[in-house]
């Protein structure tokens, strides 16, 4: 049995395994990018040729080819661009001129209060209703909030903002529905995400209320006559942590994903919508650099909600991965 | 069989509507009332009637012509896309569920990766640099659901592996594969196939919503995507425009999720 | 010798109608032990669970169960809150699923005795700790500190026991506490389980499908089988003069096992 002492210990060999896999995915990930974007049709030595504003002549090409080492093998050109970007430089926008990086710190603002104030509401609406539907598990009220949610899963985000748009935009227009310059511009835009992840948030919620509350050890502790002010949060909502935890983890992907849509719609210039717009101009230091901004993102947040995991429950080994059986 | 109906009314009526759907999809040249591509700027941005029951577009295109069109553009390229998942998820998927410690950490790594990521990413990425059109969009999509099902076949068979029967077999001398192709498949399939159903409501919604970021279908193409990106930009004077095509991709979607759902709840 | 706790008619339906309890009537008297016993299925831990009102919610129940005079279906929350754990203590077959994986011990009986007293943090562990020498732990403070995944299976079965006895309940209902313990620590805590009721004049519901361990522990037995209870008296009138053929099996198959003696030692 493993004694108190020994938590740090095996917590430290954790961390570290877990930063090292953390590495190695992004490394992973690095290299398909750069393996994408020499399959682009078109000239590299072009390209980066566009990227520094100069016109791409034949003899200019050749020279950049040799000397960009773009005759050189595919390992060796990876390795050139990683250490590139690795140290942060992320190039040029072949549009704007400047430079990726600052272009994407100066749009991160806006994008990160968009989806922090769409997750922070989602977690807030949710997790009480979905924890209210599964204790009161076959109710009334939970069945019919139930098919509701059903329905609510198939809306397409870029539908509702729509209609919201329409509602409260055109029928009845209180708020803005373009640009971002004031608080009152991101109530739509906020509203439409939070709306749609809700519903996912709440049906896991309940589906891990009425699992973990059928635990033994919850059903001991309400047999024990212990006070609602301690069990509900204490008791009930400390074995949740850890599927919640697990459920913003997962889903905070799908976060992006929605920004990009509702940054569309509502015309919002944020740093969803400036990479979708690469895409568009063929921006290459733009997608690469956004792209893995995005990833190491994701990446270094699993990490950090790894490392909590161990702290809410102290059974739980990070030396096994995730997926082991 | 009536009794099963008359149990589950909502799924049946579900699987109803999609069964017409699909017909009309497939006789959509024969069916649709008007041709989805003809303009007609006399007629052009008329609410509902009984002439054009969803109304016309910017462009004078009968609303309800298109969004029968746009089912092929829509439906069926989901069921296609799905379908190469699962092929990838069941054969790299059982083929992972045999390896050794390291390849298969090897591979859950690399399956780490896709599931962490988020689709848009991937899409945008691949999109991005391979260049538009819709075979690159229909890899993207691929490239985000694969690993997921790689995972849960792996885990799937890795339980079914232990199962007495299966042990009962190899006992009696049966081939490996034709261990894994007769038993161990078929009986994971009813938990993937309703996967699937539910995850045809998520794809569909993908799709279209790439189609309506301009990535993918493009205009004049009648995917319901793309005509939702048209109604966005007249929604002050033709809301109908915005209206239609995005009732179908829900209506056609909560079809699926309600069938899967129903599914889900026979385990 | 007064009735103490009473069930009358207690009747258990699941949504299909069926009955899990069929008109069940018992009576436990103050400071007398009532084994039920009956096979796995039996219904005894349902019995347990309606007695503290936490039966499953899709399941019904009709019945009188009055404690000290006071009906319990009809009870407050409030109230019904201040007798779990107060009133009435419970132990369960598996102590580590009985305590929470993710909170020091020490907590949980602080968390318990404050939910029903107002005491102090200090108060509540020294009471605690008063009731873990109790069970014959030792080292109080290391368990006190420790998680429940941190000590072995005997000492959580005690810190279980003294978990449920914190509050001095007067009845203390024991589902099958000791079938998954090993023979030794088995008869440990069977003997300690007697000596704390001796010493408290605490009655018992004591569940279980071993006669001998009745035959130790209680005054009373009960025999129940799919449902009902088949067979009900003093702990000599069925052990030794069984009425009903399954009661006989029972006892018949207990005195094989010990020995082949054809009596039941009982004290």
């Amino acid at each position: 049995m493993a004694l108190p002492e020994e938590r740090s210990e095996v917590m430290l060999r954790s961390m570290i395994h877990r930063l090292f896999m953390l590495v190695v995915t992004f490394v992973l990930f690095s290299l398909f990018v750069f393996t994408l974007m020499r399959l682009a049709p078109g000239d590299p030595a072009s390209m980066l040729l566009l990227e520094i504003g100069a016109v791409p002549e034949q003899s200019i090409v050749a020279d950049l080819q040799k000397q960009w080492g773009l005759d050189q093998s595919f390992i060796q050109q990876y390795l050139a661009w990683a250490n590139h970007v690795f140290q942060g430089e992320l190039g040029h926008s072949f549009s704007s001129g400047e430079p990726v990086l600052s272009e994407m710190i100066e749009r991160l603002g806006s994008t990160s209060k968009l989806i922090a104030s769409s997750f922070l509401l989602t977690l807030f609406i949710s997790i009480p209703i979905g924890i209210w539907m599964g204790l009161n598990e076959g109710t009334m009220a939970d069945r019919v909030v139930y098919s509701m949610t059903i329905l609510g899963l198939s809306i397409p985000l870029y539908w509702l903002a729509i209609l919201l748009m329409y509602a409260l935009g055109v029928i009845w227009p209180v708020l803005p529905v373009v640009g971002s310059s004031t608080t009152r511009h991101y109530i739509l835009p906020v509203t439409a995400m939070t709306l749609v992840q809700s519903v996912y948030f709440i049906r896991m919620v309940r589906s891990y209320t009425i699992q973990y509350s059928k635990f033994s050890y919850i059903e001991a502790a309400k047999a024990r006559g212990l006070r609602p002010s301690i069990f509900y949060p204490s008791y009930l909502l400390r074995s949740m942590f850890i599927p919640i935890l697990t459920l913003i983890t997962t889903s905070l992907p799908s976060f992006f994903g929605a920004s990009i849509i509702t940054e569309t719609i509502f015309s919002f210039p944020g740093f969803s919508k400036y990479m979708l717009e690469a895409i568009f101009r063929r921006d290459f230091p733009v997608i690469q650099g956004s792209a893995l901004f995005v990833a190491a993102f994701i990446f270094v947040f699993n990490f950090m909600t790894d490392l909590l995991y161990f702290l809410a429950d102290p059974r739980v080994h990070l030396d096994k991965q995730r997926w082991e059986v | 069989m009536i009794s099963i109906i008359r149990a589950n009314k909502l799924p049946t009526a579900a699987l109803l509507y999609i069964i017409l759907l699909i017909i009309t999809g497939l006789a959509a040249p024969w069916i649709s009332p008007y041709d989805p591509f003809h303009t007609n700027h006399q007629q052009k941005l008329l609410p509902p009637s009984v002439a054009h029951p969803f109304g016309t577009d910017y462009l004078g295109r009968d609303l309800l012509s298109r969004v029968i069109h746009g089912i092929s553009e829509s439906v069926f390229p989901v069921f296609i896309v799905l379908s190469v998942v699962m092929l990838i998820g069941l054969l790299v998927g059982t083929w992972s569920a045999f390896l050794g410690n390291k390849l298969d950490m090897l591979m859950m790594s690399l399956t780490d990766i896709f599931t962490a990521l988020p689709s848009m990413l991937l899409t945008i990425v691949v999109v991005g640099f391979l260049g538009f059109g819709m075979e690159n969009v229909y890899f993207a999509v691929i490239l985000s659901w694969w690993a997921k099902y790689v995972r849960i076949i792996r885990g799937l068979i890795h339980d079914v592996k232990k199962e007495p029967y299966i042990t009962a077999s190899r006992v009696s001398g049966a081939f490996g594969l034709r261990i894994i192709t007769r038993h161990m498949i078929p009986n994971i399939m009813p938990q993937i196939g309703t996967m699937l159903i539910l995850d045809v409501s998520k794809v569909i919604l993908t799709l279209s919503g790439l189609s309506f970021l301009g990535i993918g279908a493009q205009p004049p193409s009648p995917e319901w995507g793309v005509m939702l990106l048209d109604g966005k930009n007249y929604l002050q004077v033709a809301p109908w425009m915005g209206f239609f095509p995005g009732f179908m991709i829900f209506l056609t979607a909560a079809s699926f999720q309600i069938i899967g759902e129903r599914l889900r709840r026979e385990r | 010798m007064t009735t103490l706790l009473e069930v009358k008619n207690l009747n258990i339906r699941n949504k299909e109608g069926q009955s899990l309890v069929h008109n069940s009537s018992f009576s436990l008297e103050t400071g007398k032990t009532y084994a039920l016993i009956g096979e796995s299925g039996s219904g005894k831990t349902l019995t347990s669970k309606a007695i503290l009102d936490m039966l499953p919610a899709h399941l019904q129940m009709s019945g009188d169960i009055v404690l000290q005079g006071e009906h319990l279906q009809q009870l407050s929350r409030k109230r019904w809150r201040s007798i779990r754990g107060g009133q009435i203590g419970a132990i369960f077959q598996h102590p580590e699923q009985a305590l929470h994986p993710s909170i020091p011990i020490g907590r949980q009986f602080v968390d318990l005795m404050r939910s029903h007293l107002p005491v102090s943090r200090y108060e509540a562990e020294k009471q605690a700790k008063k009731m873990l020498s109790q069970v014959l732990l030792k080292d109080t403070s290391h368990v006190m500190s420790s998680y429940a995944h941190e000590l072995s299976g005997g000492m959580n079965q005690r810190v279980m026991i003294a978990m449920a006895l914190l509050l001095k309940p007067k009845i203390l209902i024991a589902d099958e506490p000791t079938s998954a313990l090993d023979v030794k620590t088995q008869a440990e805590i069977i003997f300690l389980l007697k000596e704390l009721i001796l010493d408290t004049e605490m009655s018992m519901l004591f569940i279980t499908h071993d006669l001998l361990i009745s035959g130790y522990l209680a005054d009373t037995i009960g025999v129940m089988r799919e449902g009902k209870i088949i067979e009900q008296g003093s702990k000599e009138n069925i052990i030794s003069a069984p009425e009903h053929e399954y009661t006989q099996e029972l006892c018949r198959h207990c005195s094989q096992r010990f020995l082949g003696k054809g009596e039941i030692p009982y004290a």
